[in-house]
């Protein structure tokens, strides 16, 4: 199958404690990927070294063959766990910074979804609510047809109804032959999406399996898997 | 991809100094307009309106002026600060754009608004003083020009005025691209990086001025610049004289080395930190 993302013996420390260590790790193109761990497991961290916001201390990474650089950041889609809106901009700015930027941004999309959300392009960004603003972030990393679209956290913090809105966003809208690494601990909510599921635990890969699999062979759900590895830390 | 950068920086910049700019020249024409019609009438005016409608407007322009070189440094450091370090970094950063193109773009959007708003300061007192005396002004200025045409002007001068502005535009460069490396250098912190940038700014200046009093003291910047050499102006008769118009123009152009000496080093440091150190909190 061909390989879009691989990390070859990736470590990150900050000071004494190792965010990463030593994780190995090969994904393919087209897959629904779960990046799973309690808080603190590393996800955040392996998510910013994929796109180049953080160096590994050893090890490396490589997504089509690339480096994290300027050609990587082409083709991956990402979507960080907090607000990243200029406060000067409007709706539409951010648009047109988008489809100046990346060429798979398609502007049909995007204003569909602007409509979808009743985002007007010409409100102030510094007027929306903090949950428009998600979504809206939300709306402009799936409007671009990515290779590999990085979510980090996406259904943290929102109600069940926003959480559901936010899955039926992404699924109906990434690109097919792209895959989508979603990380997250809420895993009921996304393991009937998932077609991989990886497991971090305190920076170390335990687990990276797919989840036909892991339902064959424990006879349960990965919610369930979950819980019993990760019980004494949850 | 540097365009596309500073088409959106230079919007920000616009978005916050326009208004400033507008109101500074806006400012300029009423107080040369309350000079010409209020304030210098025949009889002279009274002590309380002078103030009203001369001295007043004429502290809150200087204000004006005052506010925009501080807004213009805040600026500065904020859009480089927050924009690639702060949480827009997760958007800027991750756009397909190399670090180098976003240093340049912040610092050559930062080198405009400087030299706009100098542009601007300079229109401000040429409008003040054309709406106050139109007739005056406009005379002393043809006496200007007529004057400076009766000049003999040695060969090299022109030169000399062009390496003047260019060393204006390289020093500033240079700042700027200082306080962007030493904003990068507290990066480096994990706590308290506001606090490191600061002292890292502190530090550079230190060890510049170590730099430079070495090159004192092993004659090399007195080579470099003419030291101990007759050079100087003279004017007289209308007949400007200059000794050592070549030791000058060079002095000038060492300057204007160092200078980009300096932003080559600022610049390389600041990218070297955003490519292999970067660490967004």
């Amino acid at each position: 199958m061909n390989e879009l993302v691989r990390c070859t013996n990736l470590s990150r420390s900050f000071g004494e404690v190792r965010a990463l260590d030593n994780v190995n790790l090969s994904l393919p193109g087209g897959r629904i990927v779960g990046l799973l761990g309690p808080n603190g497991s590393g996800k955040t961290t392996l998510i910013k070294i994929l796109n180049g916001l953080l160096q590994p201390t050893a090890g490396e990474v490589r997504i089509a063959g690339n480096a994290p650089g300027v050609e990587t950041k082409k083709i991956v889609s990402y979507l960080p766990d907090r607000g990243y809106f200029p406060e000067w901009m409007r709706v539409g700015d951010m648009i047109e910074l988008f489809a100046d930027f990346y060429a798979d941004f398609d502007r049909v999309k995007a204003a569909e979804m602007c409509r979808v959300l009743g985002l007007d392009e010409k409100l102030p960004i510094k007027t929306l609510s903090k949950g428009t603003r998600e979504k809206m972030q939300l709306m402009l990393v799936m409007s671009r047809a990515a290779k590999l679209y990085l979510l980090d956290e996406p259904i943290a913090g929102v109600d069940p109804a926003a959480r559901e809105f936010i899955m039926r966003t992404i699924l109906t809208n990434y690109s097919e032959d792209g895959t989508v690494l979603i990380s997250t601990h809420l895993i009921l909510d996304v393991e009937q999406v998932l077609d991989e599921a990886v497991f971090l635990r305190q920076g170390e890969l335990v687990l990276h399996e797919s989840v036909d699999s892991i339902r064959e062979r424990t006879g349960g759900s990965v919610d369930q898997l979950f819980r019993d590895m990760f019980r004494a830390q949850l | 991809m540097l365009g596309k950068l500073m088409k959106y920086d230079l919007r920000s910049c616009l978005r916050k100094f326009g208004p400033l700019w507008i109101a500074a020249v806006a400012l300029s024409v009423l107080i040369g307009l309350s000079f010409r019609y209020v304030v210098d009438v025949e009889g002279g005016s009274s002590g309380l309106i002078t103030f009203l409608l001369g001295v007043l407007p004429s502290m809150v322009l200087f204000g004006l002026f005052v506010a925009m070189a501080v807004l213009a440094l805040i600026f500065v450091c904020e859009r480089f600060y927050k924009g690639l370090l702060g949480d827009e970094g997760y958007l800027m950063l991750t756009l397909p754009a190399s670090a180098g193109a976003h240093i340049a773009s912040k610092g050559l959007t930062a080198l405009i608004l400087e030299l706009a708003s100098a542009l601007v300061a300079l229109l401000s007192g040429f409008l003040l003083v054309t709406v106050y005396r139109p007739a005056g002004f406009a005379e002393g200025w043809m006496e200007f020009w007529r004057a400076l045409g009766q000049l003999k002007l040695p060969s090299g001068i022109p030169w000399l005025i062009v390496e003047g502005v260019l060393l204006v535009i390289v020093t500033a460069a240079a700042q700027t691209l200082k306080i962007y490396a030493s904003i990068a250098l507290g990066h480096l912190a994990k706590k308290h990086r506001a606090l490191w940038a600061l002292l890292s700014y502190v530090g550079i200046g230190v060890v510049l001025n170590i730099l430079f009093g070495v090159g004192v003291s092993n004659g090399l910047v007195g080579r470099l610049f003419g030291f101990g050499a007759s050079w100087g102006f003279f004017a007289e008769n209308g007949e400007i004289t200059v000794n050592g118009l070549g030791m000058a123009a060079g002095a000038m152009g060492s300057a204007i080395l160092m200078e980009l000496i300096l932003c080559a080093a600022f610049f390389f440091l600041t990218r070297y930190i955003l490519k292999r150190r970067l660490n967004l909190e």
